[in-house]
């Protein structure tokens, strides 16, 4: 379901109380763990209710709750829900892993010998309301942090939020490394493809791929760049502008070409390797005047002072920097601040001729945009309630100084809209929804945006201030965020080792409701739990047999034996065997114990006769059974989230 | 599957709508398709029970205004509730179908003239004889005086041969073939094809272009946008149902563009369920995983994990939602009569066609207000090759419509459905090239069908003859064609007066005035229905 369909943008509120905020674990022991959280906002429920792996704990109607049921050793899992008066059920918290750890000096009652001389407490802060837990040992030896030392799952999780999930010699780089050290590497190596990957190739089995030869392969070049990053942090950004600053194909304002200069344009902002100091900042002013896909699909190209074309400048405030409201309700601009800005914003004329006179030669200067001064609107405007002055002087050439009227406008534009207090939420809630699956903390809101604010509007510390949150990790035993289409599609592209020919993915494309450089409309893609319906997870499970044909049939290599290509056949193999080579095969991607037992039992479906047998039809039905239960492991309700 | 040329994709795509992308897009909830909840409000199809019950399809509207959701299935729900109205199935055979061997004439001469002009690819007169040319069988009633069917289109029961197993069609069918619906071509009860060869715009083109606007628009304007049967939805139809006329492709057919009215495209209904088939050219086969699809659906997610409990339900909603559509969409099974055993209905395979028509069967019996339904067919540009792929196009045809006859009457809507089908053009007298690639070109005069119990079968346009001195340019005989014996816009009148209960069908046909229909059998009163 796109963003402007018969729904709507927004869906209606809900009538039911929010999730209580904040929660933390705010001590743990071996005679118990004590959770803290803060009221939703704005709202005074009547109790609480907390939620241990799944199960009601018990009720309380204080902001604390101290679980004294728990078992040293174990790892539980919590959450919170508040209910109102009338005992109904509000939203539940992001759920909080706690792990009890054992304790030294006091050995478990009943089984002497088995105290375990291990480390003390790790995360503690001491809490005047329970009094009756012990304070730990004076001088704690120091434990290595969890995030100085990642484990499998947790190296897994950053290569999937941050990328399209984890090679195997990713995994074998990073385990055991330091979280922080993975963070700086992502936001700090340049873009590169990696060459030892097989490149794609055209329908026609050309290597050469011209993304201004037809939308086709201007789509190639983009999977390609995903599929072979190196680092895949980039790639990530680039999406994400894509789905902010929005342009599409499909209104046919916006030609390929500079579909493809937009692309790179958001590259130079999402390379942070190669761009360190790239700021928001700068980016919204380079839309505004320097992109010509921008500057058409929003009619800047049309902006003139006696013809003024609104689109753009609401946009830039409605979707690019602020949102309409704000999160107490209210508007965050008005009629009159469109007006403002939209004649600040006039007078910026694209090239859009293709061609030269002689419709033959191509026009050197498509796509080109310049500042006409005449077309500009010279008096005073108001935005936001400061005033941009007023530009003096004549228009013509015997003015050199008016070249710069459009310039300073935007700049000025661009900071007033900037400076207004509810940018830099909007986009860091944006920006963090895009790595996690719960909502932003305020207290890491305010300190995000404080250093956004105080630096400028760079991008790098704030990607990597996101990145470096251990929130990232949270419900790290089952992964909790839908994967996008086009996230999922490389995904399932680079677990199998397919390389990609011609023009087999924009059908999935389509069906999944994701089509690069497509958009539906200039709010880009809803996104969430939208991306889910009966139509989409079908498509999705059916791109993986699109990435099988490209990995294991000899399309890719014309002339090759095409029995060669063929995933290899083991007789005799029992269902576990099939169940794990299957599993190597896609890379051991996350899947749940209860699923992996269901596909157990699916690979003892295999007759005997078939298991064993020399027959082609044998041999068809083992290797059939292997990709069958590819595709669920890939392409089932599991691989879906990250 | 029937050979595809580039040029047929172009075809295709030039008989769509392509300069206006939709209004907006609208999931088609399964439980429109299966009846509307108890109670028949459609306040209960909000967007929340949506997601709970499943999509069985997606719908791209086209429209002056968007709409909104309980707006449109307020309307739809009215129309459920209305006394259900005659509708029309259009089916458009792209690329020039080469009527000349579909009826093949039966009098002496014309059919010396047809031999001459081609002697690879023409038919034999009677039973396909043993060199393999394909036989003819002469139209029963008043029509077999002048043409005949080929036996690829007549049913095997019949003495035809569209039950050959070179064409390797599902089982079953024996009994259905064009020779079936056309009975004993008298326009009474069991005459129910009616066959119009040479139909043509009296004023043509031989480009695709400019031939397939002329039949979409019905206007000798190239300037007019809006399709013959969208001008009659904008007259008649409602302000807020898109379902009223339905383009079942991917984007909207240029015969039911309106200019206000909404309208919708939907490509499909059947969902594939969840089947792993990579199939041989990996060394595999084929799964039907639907099972245990459902079984992992079934896994309770932890708390609080959201979007993986979101991400089971809906593999699980979907696995439901296809095996209830695909309940749907098979056709249920014919009401025993005391005398007749059921013959279970089959279409002739699962390749385009026959998926376009269960779906159309589909949509019309859940009654959702649809009074128009589009479907295109392409393949039928056979400059060369003709009898390889012809043959195998119209020997499905055959089949796939009599199948849908038999579909439609088996859910009880078979009175209110007329089919007609028509090509945008003929084909050249003369075949070109030689051996196996013999085909032909562009040429003048399609053949229409009309289909239904409503319909007055027979033979019921004028035929003109294939001899030499009947051509036009006259005594052509590389670059003769077919005269056009019947204005299109007849048969567009014919459809709007008697069946569609158009008052004033001229004003929407624009142009000259349109003379009436006038039937090769001579039988006077209902041009073209009963």
């Amino acid at each position: 379901m796109d963003g402007g369909s018969v729904f709507g943008r927004k869906s209606a509120a809900r009538k039911r109380l929010a999730a209580p905020r904040s929660l933390k674990v705010a001590s743990v022991g071996p005679k118990g763990v004590t959770l803290k959280w803060a009221a939703p906002k704005g709202a005074k429920p009547a109790y609480y209710v907390v939620v241990r792996d799944g199960k009601s704990l018990g009720r309380t109607t204080r902001a604390s709750f101290t679980d004294t049921t728990v078992k040293a050793g174990r790892t539980y899992r919590y959450a919170v829900r508040a209910y109102d008066k009338a005992k109904r059920a509000g939203a539940l918290t992001p759920s909080r892993r706690v792990t009890v750890p054992k304790q030294t000096d006091v050995p478990t009652p009943g089984t002497p010998g088995t105290s375990n001389p291990a480390a003390p407490i790790a995360a503690v802060t001491p809490t005047p309301e329970i009094p009756s837990v012990p304070t730990p040992v004076a001088t704690p030896t120091p434990v290595p942090s969890p995030y100085d030392t990642m484990t499998e799952a947790m190296v897994d999780r950053l290569f999937w939020r941050a990328g399209f999930g984890p090679t195997q010699a990713q995994r074998d780089a990073w385990v055991g490394k330091r979280h922080a050290d993975l963070v700086e590497w992502l936001v700090s190596t340049p873009a590169s493809i990696d060459t030892s990957m097989l490149a794609p190739k055209t329908a026609a089995g050309a290597t050469t791929i011209d993304p201004l030869a037809g939308q086709v392969e201007l789509e190639l070049e983009w999977i390609d760049r995903m599929q072979r990053a190196v680092n895949p942090l980039p790639e990530r950004l680039v999406l994400f502008w894509h789905r902010h600053w929005v342009i599409s194909l499909n209104d046919g304002s916006v030609s390929n070409k500079w579909a493809y200069a937009y692309r790179n344009h958001l590259l130079r902002y999402s390379d942070l390797g190669a761009h360190p100091g790239a700021t928001f900042r700068q980016l919204a002013y380079e839309m505004t005047t320097a992109n010509a896909a921008m500057s058409s699909y929003l009619n800047l190209n049309a902006n003139t002072k006696t013809r003024p074309n609104e689109n753009y400048a609401r946009e830039i405030m409605e979707l690019f920097c602020l949102g309409p409201k704000d999160p107490a309700g209210n508007d965050n601009y008005t009629q009159e601040d469109i007006v403002g800005l939209t004649q600040a914003f006039t007078g910026w004329r694209l090239n859009g001729a293709e061609f030269l006179a002689d419709k033959v030669t191509p026009n050197p200067d498509y796509g080109k945009i310049t500042f006409d001064p005449k077309q500009f609107h010279m008096p005073a405007k108001t935005v936001l309630g400061r005033v941009i002055a007023a530009e003096t002087g004549k228009t013509d050439a015997t003015n050199p100084d008016n070249v710069n009227w459009g310039p300073r406008a935007v700049n000025a534009g661009v900071d007033i809209v900037l400076e207004h207090p509810q940018h830099a939420q909007f986009l860091i809630r944006k920006l963090w929804g895009e790595f996690m699956a719960g909502p932003i903390p305020q207290a890491t809101l305010d300190a995000l945006s404080a250093e956004y604010r105080a630096n400028g509007y760079q991008l790098k510390p704030l990607i990597r201030g996101i990145l470096l949150n251990t929130e990232i990790f949270e419900s790290l035993e089952e992964p909790n965020l839908i994967k996008p289409p086009v996230v999922y599609m490389v995904g399932v592209l680079r677990a199998l080792g397919a390389p990609v020919k011609g023009n087999v993915l924009q059908g999935p494309m389509n069906s999944m409701q994701q089509r690069i450089y497509n958009p539906p409309n200039v709010a880009g893609w809803e996104g969430g739990m939208s991306w889910l319906n009966t139509n989409t997870v079908q498509a999705r499970f059916d791109m993986v047999k699109v990435a099988q044909s490209l990995r294991y049939s000899n399309g890719y290599y014309a002339d090759a034996n095409a029995a060669a290509s063929y995933a290899p056949d083991v007789r005799g193999e029992t269902a576990a065997e099939v169940l794990e080579r299957a599993y190597a095969s896609v890379g051991r991607p996350w899947i749940s114990g209860a699923t992996r037992a269901q596909l157990l039992a699916f690979a003892q479906t295999l007759t005997e006769a078939n298991r064993t047998g020399t027959s082609a039809a044998a041999i068809t039905a083992r290797r059939q059974r292997f990709y069958a239960l590819q595709a669920m492991i890939l392409g089932g309700p599991d691989g879906q989230v990250m | 599957m029937e050979r595809q040329r580039c040029i047929e994709c172009e075809e295709i795509e030039l008989a769509r709508v392509r300069d206006q992308p939709p209004s907006q897009t609208m999931p088609v909830p399964y439980q429109a398709l299966d009846g509307f909840p108890a109670g028949r409000t459609p306040r209960d199809l909000t967007r929340r029970r949506l997601l709970q019950w499943g999509i069985a399809g997606s719908a791209s509207i086209y429209g002056a205004h968007q709409l909104g959701w309980d707006q449109i299935w307020d309307s739809v729900a009215n129309a459920n509730e209305a006394e259900n109205e005659k509708c029309l199935v259009l089916i458009y055979l792209a690329g020039g179908n080469d009527g000349l061997n579909v009826m093949i004439p039966t009098e002496a001469a014309d059919y010396a003239a047809y031999v001459a002009a081609r002697p690879e690819i023409h038919r034999a007169q009677g039973v396909t004889p043993a060199n393999g040319r394909v036989g003819s069988t002469p139209l029963a009633g008043p029509g077999g005086g002048a043409l005949a069917f080929a036996n690829v289109v007549v049913s095997k029961n019949g003495g035809g041969d569209n039950g050959q197993a070179r064409f390797n069609f599902a089982a079953g069918g024996d009994g259905y073939g064009l020779d079936t619906l056309y009975g004993d071509g008298t326009g009474g009860p069991g005459s129910d094809l009616a066959v119009l060869p040479a139909v043509d715009a009296k004023q043509y083109s031989l480009s695709h272009f400019d031939n397939s606007d002329i039949w979409f628009a019905a206007s000798n304007d190239q300037n007019t946008k809006t399709g013959w049967l969208g001008r009659w939805i904008d007259r008649n139809g409602k302000p807020d149902n898109p379902l009223q006329a339905v383009s079942i492709d991917t984007a909207l057919s240029k015969a039911i563009r309106t200019e206000r009215n909404p309208v919708c495209a939907v490509p499909s209904l059947s969902m594939s369920g969840f089947t792993n088939n990579p199939g041989g050219a990996v060394g595999g086969g084929s799964s039907d995983l639907n099972g245990v699809i459902s079984q992992l659906a079934g896994i309770q997610a932890g708390a609080g994990n959201a979007y993986l409990q979101r991400s089971r339900y809906t593999y699980g909603l979907a696995h439901t939602t296809y095996m209830k559509v695909k309940s749907l969409t098979t056709t249920p099974s014919p009401t025993p009569t005391p005398t007749a055993t059921p013959v279970p209905i089959a279409y002739p395979n699962t390749g385009t066609l026959s998926a376009r028509l269960k779906t159309a069967a589909t949509l019309l019996a859940a009654n959702l207000g649809t009074r128009v339904i589009t479907i295109h067919w392409g393949g039928f540009d056979t400059h060369t090759g003709q009898l390889a792929s012809q043959d195998r196009q119209m020997a499905e045809f055959s089949r796939a419509l009599a199948a849908f006859r038999a579909d439609l009457q088996a859910r009880g809507i078979e009175q209110r459905v007329a089919t007609l089908v028509f090509s945008e053009f003929g084909r050249r007298v003369r075949e070109n090239g030689s051996g196996t690639e013999a085909g032909t070109d562009h040429g003048i005069g399609g053949l229409m069908f009309a289909m239904g119990s409503g319909v007055r079968g027979g033979f019921a346009a004028d035929w003109p003859g294939c001899e030499l001195r009947e051509l036009q340019p006259v005594n052509s005989a590389t670059q003769g064609n077919l005269q056009v014996a019947t204005d299109y816009r007849s048969v567009y009148k014919a459809v709007l007066d008697e069946w569609l209960g158009e008052q004033n069908s001229q004003s929407l046909l624009g142009g000259p005035v349109v003379e009436d229909l006038r039937r090769g059998d001579q039988l006077t009163g209902r041009r073209l229905f009963k």
